[in-house]
């Protein structure tokens, strides 16, 4: 298994430390300690030298987060103020330019080495909101498909970083509301669900992607302006695709988290804007429940010891018998093995399976 | 240049074969004076390279002297051409650099970990390894009648590297995809669950997939292939095919995404022999081509004294000079009857044979290289009758990017662990079907066909040592598809021994000074 074995940049090795090494990260705590109660004792003062003083220490240790909170102060001092946020600036002013720029590149450069740090993102996230009022449509265009491509590249090097694929729909929000300036851009949502589809075909396990193809969908039909024929072939597209990768490789969980996303469209208690068919009658979703649990009982003639499956049953099954209280495609003995199966492969959870039977009445 | 008489070696090595070469390589800073001759007039023995006139010349060459040579029933044919400025045609003779042994080296291979530690693999260049394709006849739902003798084509199917090939693959059904990936997941750390495969050891591969895996006989086809064992399945043991497996399936990714192999650029492993031999003879190493043992009666090494324990051999060689040396390294000069013999073939065609290449991954690298493998029994002959029993044969396919053809051409390397005149038919149908499956216009055209025999050897050994028994009794395996790190164990073993205390780390050298004038390319 790939990715999540990355461990994060740190420190020296705590395995074994000559004396002089000891010394010497002594020393370098030391000069750490100093740098952090100046800053602080400058709290108050807003200049550019304190600006400073924080990068070089948040190039030491980016997941202070006072620190930004402070560096932020800072820069809120030093920029312009009074800019109207949506009307663009006469000419961009080059001292402001200079201040985006720079914490641009201390977070680009901050990023390489700590991909998965909440603050850094977030600072970024700022600075380019910040800088939103700063620059004309056209620089602001040109800069958030920069963006665009930089989440691109980390995704590339880490399809699974979380944080990366939360940026990157902050990024697409950003380009589709400059769009609306602008209506010759065309809208981002079909090449991002093919992305999503490109990273799930390289890596099933991708949580990230399957989540943000969930988010995409409503939008999806929406701008295809999709009749009740063109959601049900989405919703129908969806569920074969999920019934591969579910045949494929049972066992990993990603997969089914889509799964209860798609069962979850298909419930009366789906709200309106999230459905993908709007006019399921209950036969409909009889029909679905049943091939959806007809092909995952399937799999266990082959395959006995994968928990998802008992579970996925269970949580069909509940939703069939909402729609369908006497339906005899399985019985209360079938869920009540079910259950005993899950209780089997996944001991550690105990209570919150007999939790679920109780929920269920079996 | 003077004559070799009377000169004092500390060893002498004979044939530059790639285990040879290795050898030289492992030696090329160890201050010994070292003679390395080789009978032929090219460098890597076995594993050499040929431009279009050095084919022909090899090909008289050896009929001529059939002698000790591992190669034999050399044939060479051009087909006429219609119209000779039509159409296409043959380059000139050094555009071509047809590789004898053509072998794809894993990217987990020790041997490239030692090429760079050894520093020579500047000067070398590798490619990817792309898809690999199974031949399957199949019964053909679109055409032909269930009566009908000849099937009406096979089509190629691509073996499936991991989980997301399983995922996206179109033919096999969902029962398929469940049991093979059940396998793939075992495969993964195999060593650790012996209770699966223990009792299976060495019962053959196919009943091993049947029973524990519940894997229909229509797909042991892919899981063979990657076991590249030139045995019929029912002799390939479970033992012989889970290492290979999962040799295959762990390189995959270790280089990049998608592949897990690579090929020497410019002739498959002759490359390798050249730039071994080329930093020996930097180290001070003598090279003598055209130069053999004596084939004469009274035999060529003999004890001449002892100077305190070390023996002194006198060697005489081919145009009578006798010299002396510590230790002799060479092939023993005799196949022996239980070693193996293959057909081979080495096709030239007029296309670049695109299906079969196509894009490995994002990002990755392009494939030079594509693998096709006929199952036993998806070829036949007219002649033949009980044609489970026929040896797979392999098909390593070779673009232009390879070097070893000009633009526009690739290069099929053939070969089945069958001898005689049904092996070289197997290896021409298996040519002819790999074409006609293909859907490329215009049709390639052959355009040079080369096939011979090869006997497999012993492998490289001390002659002459104190025991008289050969110090290993494996097999020289240049047969094999892909490189075998056990070559390297050998080359170890015989490098530890001529080393003896002072060995040192095995091919582990600091760059020399920076005035060497090495050319990078």
């Amino acid at each position: 298994m790939a990715s999540h074995g990355v461990a994060r940049v740190s420190g020296p090795n705590a395995s074994v430390r000559s004396e002089e090494l000891r010394q010497k990260e002594l020393k370098q705590i030391a000069a750490y300690k100093d740098l952090v109660d100046l800053v602080n004792t400058k709290e108050t003062q807003y200049t550019v030298e304190v600006l400073g003083l924080t990068t070089k220490l948040l190039n030491e240790n980016p997941e202070y987060y006072t620190i930004w909170n402070h560096r932020r102060r800072i820069l809120l001092t030093l920029l312009p103020t009074g800019l109207v946020q949506d009307s663009p600036p006469p000419k961009p002013d080059p001292a402001a330019l200079d201040i985006v720029n720079g914490d641009l590149q201390l977070t680009f450069a901050l990023l390489r080495k700590f991909p998965k740090c909440y603050w850094i993102w977030n600072h970024r996230n700022w600075i380019l909101e910040k800088g939103q009022s700063i620059f004309d449509s056209a620089s602001a265009l040109t800069l958030w498909l920069g963006e665009l491509q930089l989440v691109g590249k980390m995704l590339h090097s880490d399809s699974r970083n979380f944080h990366a694929w939360s940026y990157r729909r902050f990024v697409v929000a950003r380009l589709e509301l400059i769009r609306t300036r602008t209506p010759t851009q065309q809208s981002l949502t079909e090449s991002e669900f093919e992305y999503t589809t490109k990273m799930i075909k390289s890596n099933l396990s991708n949580f990230s992607a399957w989540h943000n193809r969930s988010q995409l969908i409503p939008r999806l039909l929406e701008e295809r302006v999709a009749d009740s024929a063109a959601r049900r072939k989405v919703l129908n597209d969806e569920l074969a695709l999920i019934c591969t990768a579910i045949n494929t490789d049972p066992f990993d969980q990603s997969i089914w988290f889509y799964h209860q996303y798609l069962m979850s469209t298909l419930s009366p208690q789906c709200a309106p804007q999230k459905m993908i068919v709007r006019d399921l009658s209950n036969l409909d979703r009889q029909k679905y429940y049943a091939h959806e649990m007809e092909y995952i009982r399937e799999i266990l003639d082959d395959e006995t010891e994968c928990k998802w499956i008992y579970e996925a049953l269970l949580c069909c099954a509940s939703c069939y018998l909402e729609v369908d209280g006497g339906t005899e495609a399985f019985t209360t003995l079938d869920m009540r093995e079910w259950l005993r199966e899950l209780k089997r492969l996944d001991p550690l959870r105990k209570g919150r399976w007999e939790d679920l039977g109780r929920r269920l009445d079996i | 240049m003077e004559t070799l008489d009377g000169t004092e070696w500390d060893l002498l090595i004979v044939g530059t074969g790639l285990p040879q070469s290795l050898l030289a390589l492992a030696l090329s800073r160890s201050g010994k004076k070292i003679l390395h001759i080789d009978q032929n007039d090219y460098y890597g023995g076995p594993e050499a390279a040929f431009s279009l006139q050095e084919v022909e010349e090899w090909g008289k060459g050896l009929a001529d002297d059939p002698s000790s040579a591992p190669f034999s029933s050399i044939s060479i044919t051009k087909p006429e051409q219609v119209d000779p400025d039509e159409g296409p045609s043959l380059s000139f003779s050094r555009a071509y650099s047809l590789a004898l042994c053509p072998q794809l080296i894993y990217a987990r291979s020790t041997l490239l970990q030692h090429l760079v530690s050894s520093k020579v693999y500047r000067q070398l260049e590798f490619l990817a390894v792309g898809s690999f394709w199974v031949y399957s006849l199949g019964a053909d739902e679109t055409a032909g009648s269930p009566e009908a003798l000849t099937p009406v084509g096979g089509r190629l199917l691509r073996v499936p590297n991991g989980r997301e090939d399983v995922f996206q693959d179109q033919v096999l059904d969902f029962k398929a995809k469940r049991a093979l990936m059940k396998f793939l997941r075992f495969i993964a750390d195999y060593e650790e669950q012996p209770e699966v495969w223990e009792d299976h050891r060495n019962k053959p591969f196919p009943s091993f997939l049947t029973e524990q895996f519940k894997i229909p006989a229509s797909l042991h086809a892919p899981l063979l292939a990657l076991t590249l064992s030139p045995a019929v399945p029912a002799q390939t043991t479970t033992d012989h095919a889970l290492p290979r497996i999962a040799r295959h399936l762990r390189s995959i990714g270790f280089f990049g995404a998608g592949f897990g192999s690579v090929i020497p650029k410019w002739g498959g492993m002759s490359e390798i022999t050249q730039v071994a031999c080329r930093a020996s003879a930097v180290g001070g190493g003598v090279y003598v081509l055209g130069k053999g043992l004596s084939t004469t009666l009274d035999g060529s090494i003999n004890l001449d004294h002892q100077e305190g324990e070390t023996p002194i051999y006198k060697v005489r060689l081919k145009d009578g000079e006798l010299i002396t040396t510590g230790q002799i390294v060479g092939d023993p000069s005799h196949p022996r009857l239980e070693d193996p013999a293959y057909c081979r073939s080495i096709t030239v065609v007029s296309s670049t044979l695109d299906p079969l290449f196509p894009p490995i991954a994002e990002d990755a690298p392009s494939p030079a290289c594509a693998v096709v493998i006929f199952p036993s029994g998806t070829l036949k002959l007219d002649t033949a009758d009980g044609e489970a029993k026929v040896p797979p044969v392999y098909i390593s396919v070779h673009n232009s990017d390879a070097g070893e053809c000009p633009a526009g051409q690739s290069v099929l390397y053939a070969s089945i662990a069958l001898k005689g005149t049904a092996g070289f038919q197997y290896l021409k149908k298996s040519v002819e079907a790999l074409l006609l499956s293909l859907d490329v216009t215009p049709s390639p055209t052959t355009l040079l066909s080369v096939q011979y025999e090869q006997q497999s050897r012993p492998s490289m050994q001390l002659l002459a040592s104190e025991t008289d028994e050969p110090t290993n009794n494996s097999s020289s395996s240049s047969m094999d598809l892909a490189f075998d790190d056990s070559v390297l164990d050998q080359v170890k073993g015989l490098w530890q021994e001529i080393m003896g205390e002072d060995a040192g780390k095995f091919l582990v050298f600091e760059d020399r000074e920076a005035n060497m004038t090495e050319d990078d390319e």
